[in-house]
């Protein structure tokens, strides 16, 4: 009875220890991490900052000081707080460091979603001349519907986005519309709208619905109602909000016919953006039903639009 | 003894399932890039229900996403002080509420840094009605329920446009989190729509302060299960407990993968409290019920017991005569 005692002693011993070492771990690594980095990335602001161009040894130093992955993740955080010529002081920094032949290595050895966030890192260093010479090798990944694969490709050169976009064989989501945007717009590229809202490419489409509803371009108004008219039901709807969104004309028959295929919290989703706009409820009257012309008129008599319009 | 050994396999099997779903959709949503900035003009609106403070409200509005929108939900007949707090500090006005059923007044402020805040007075219920109301004000379409003193954690609110943003807009979609309090987004008619997406944020949406009962509980009933088999010499006992403890490792591997700065035991918690609601909502699915008929809070129903002078009918308090309401 005794040694049974001390057994379950002991395994009620063990239990809250083991608790608490685990914690005590992690605790201590994420600390060490935290203040790792926060150095990492003081040190590398400093050397955007100057005037002179830091010297080589000074950028490869991060390397010995700091583990691979807080460099790239300093880089990462860095890159997403600045704009313009500091960026290619970072890219340098990266560079040097090499950062972007350790991700192209270590994508060589991973797969699915941990080889996906490697590209994505990729994707958010900044201009990356050893990616841009293996681009073409991940052109045919990024053809499978690899999207940060896609993007890393972008990133590195921009130049090509339309190319690549065009080639992506997976179906874009609006999510990865706004990443390619960022990237296009951190890197500077400039990209004509009408030519992707003429493209007969879903993909295309969708990056040109965005940059007109993100840039509120008023001018591609009927690009927008022919794109309303699109049987695919993602683009017709995202066609449809970017065209409220320009305020454009939402009482032509094409918006109807494209309201009449929408699930019914499409519809309320709609209702609320053109509530938004500050649409009356005369300029889509005929495409609503009853309920929701009601449901229409409450909204905008009451404070809210008035908030949103003045 | 029996009864209990079936009863920790079922818990077992509801376990590995849990981590199993939470595995599978977070491998998605870990891919989500953070956009902090407006994607596609998706907007969020959270809804908070019945707070006794302030503090939800304040961590909402230091939200950085900018098409976001607060609804604070409150029985402000019983919290005037309450009621003050928020009418100094943001300048409340009431406005028109005569479209919301149910509710007492509705506020929103006079000054334009603060336009996003949304008051509404409603006597105190269960929290699904306070969502349903704040379902009416909410100006987007995009709801983030959360009840009492949770308090969202920053940028959940870009975390959830985000992954609205990734998913197709044809289907209705819900998001929780497995660590962290007892907050899901939703987007549609998730109760009524037959296409509806169910994922898991790879990070909390919110967190609350708690008294991590069922936590303790956890690591008590294994201990007490071992201390008892070995005394009454019950393998069945010991069995049991092995499986509690296998369970509560799976536990530990989740919240371990979440990086936050709470406790384990606080983690540990939230855990065992979504685990508890996904497996109710689980077998509410198998018997063919709608998740929603189900309370979405089952362990924390505060229903407040309204005074005997309290009429419907009665108009709101005036809680301020030195500054007239308009």
């Amino acid at each position: 009875m005794i040694s049974r005692m001390d057994e379950a002693t002991t395994l009620l011993v063990a239990l809250p220890l083991l608790l608490v070492l685990i914690e005590g771990g992690g605790r201590v690594y994420a600390r060490l991490r935290t203040y790792l980095m926060a150095r990492c990335v003081a040190q590398i602001s400093n050397m955007i900052m100057t005037e002179e161009e830091p010297s080589d040894w000074a950028m490869r130093s991060l390397r010995w000081r700091y583990s691979m992955r807080i460099v790239i993740d300093s880089v990462h955080f860095v890159a997403e707080k600045i704009y313009g010529d500091a960026l290619y002081r970072l890219a340098l920094i990266a560079e040097v460091c090499e950062l972007d032949r350790y991700l192209l290595e270590m994508v060589g050895c991973r797969q699915s979603v941990a080889r996906a966030k490697l590209y994505s890192k990729l994707s958010c260093l900044p201009y990356s001349i050893s990616v841009a010479e293996f681009a073409e090798d991940f052109v045919a990944e990024c053809e499978r519907g690899d999207f940060y694969a896609m993007a890393a490709v972008v990133s590195a050169r921009p130049e090509r986005a339309v190319k690549y976009i065009g080639r992506y064989s997976g179906e874009l989501s609006l999510h990865e519309v706004a990443v390619l945007v960022m990237i296009l717009r951190r890197t500077g590229t400039a990209i004509a709208y009408t030519p992707l809202l003429a493209s007969q490419n879903r993909n295309l489409q969708l990056v040109g619905i965005y940059l007109c509803e993100h840039f509120l371009l008023a001018d591609a108004e009927p690009h927008l109602q022919r794109l309303v008219e699109s049987a695919d039901v993602e683009v017709s709807y995202l066609a449809l909000q970017a065209l409220c969104s320009v305020r454009g004309d939402i009482s032509t028959p094409q918006v109807g016919s494209a309201l009449s295929n929408l699930a019914p919290h499409q519809r309320n989703a709609f209702l609320l953006r053109a509530v938004h706009n500050c649409y009356s409820l005369r300029s889509c009257a005929h495409h609503l039903t009853r309920e929701e012309c009601a449901i229409f008129s409450q909204r905008i008599n009451s404070y809210k639009s008035r908030i949103v319009c003045n | 003894m029996q009864l209990i050994f079936i009863l920790s396999l079922v818990w077992l099997v509801g376990a590995i399932w849990f981590v199993s779903w939470w595995h599978r959709t977070y491998r998605r949503t870990s891919l989500v890039h953070l956009l902090r900035e407006d994607v596609g003009h998706i907007g969020v609106s959270a809804i908070v229900a019945y707070p006794e403070t302030s503090a939800p409200l304040v961590a909402l509005l230091e939200e950085e996403y900018p098409r976001s929108e607060a609804i604070f939900i409150a029985d402000l007949q019983q919290q005037e002080s309450l009621l003050s707090e928020l009418v100094v500090r943001y300048h409340l006005v009431k406005v028109n509420h005569l479209h919301l059923t149910g509710a007492r007044a509705l506020y929103r402020s006079r000054r334009r840094t603060y336009r996003r805040v949304v008051v509404v007075d409603l006597p105190a219920t269960h929290s699904l009605q306070a969502f349903d109301v704040g379902k009416a004000v909410a100006s987007y379409d995009n709801l983030l329920y959360l009840r009492g003193e949770s308090v969202v954690e920053p940028n959940a609110l870009a975390y959830c446009a985000n992954v609205v943003a990734s998913q197709p807009s044809s289907r209705g979609l819900q998001l929780r989190s497995v660590v962290g309090a007892d907050a899901y987004f939703e987007r549609g008619d998730v109760a009524n729509s037959e296409r509806v997406v169910r994922l898991c944020a790879d990070a909390p949406l919110a967190w609350r302060r708690g008294a991590q009962i069922f936590a303790l509980t956890a690591m008590f009933l294994p201990s007490a299960m071992i201390l008892s088999g070995h005394l009454l010499d019950s393998k069945i006992m010991l069995a049991s407990a092995v499986v509690l403890i296998v369970a509560t490792g799976l536990f530990l591997y989740v919240s371990c993968c979440v990086v936050t700065k709470k406790s384990l035991i606080a983690r540990l918690d939230t855990v065992l409290r979504n685990f508890y609601r996904f497996m109710v909502e689980r077998i509410a699915t198998i018997r063919g019920s709608r998740i929603h008929d189900t309370p979405p809070c089952l362990f924390r129903v505060r229903v407040r017991n309204r005074p005997a002078h309290y009429r419907e009918d009665s108009p709101p308090k005036r809680s301020h005569p030195s500054r007239p309401m308009p």
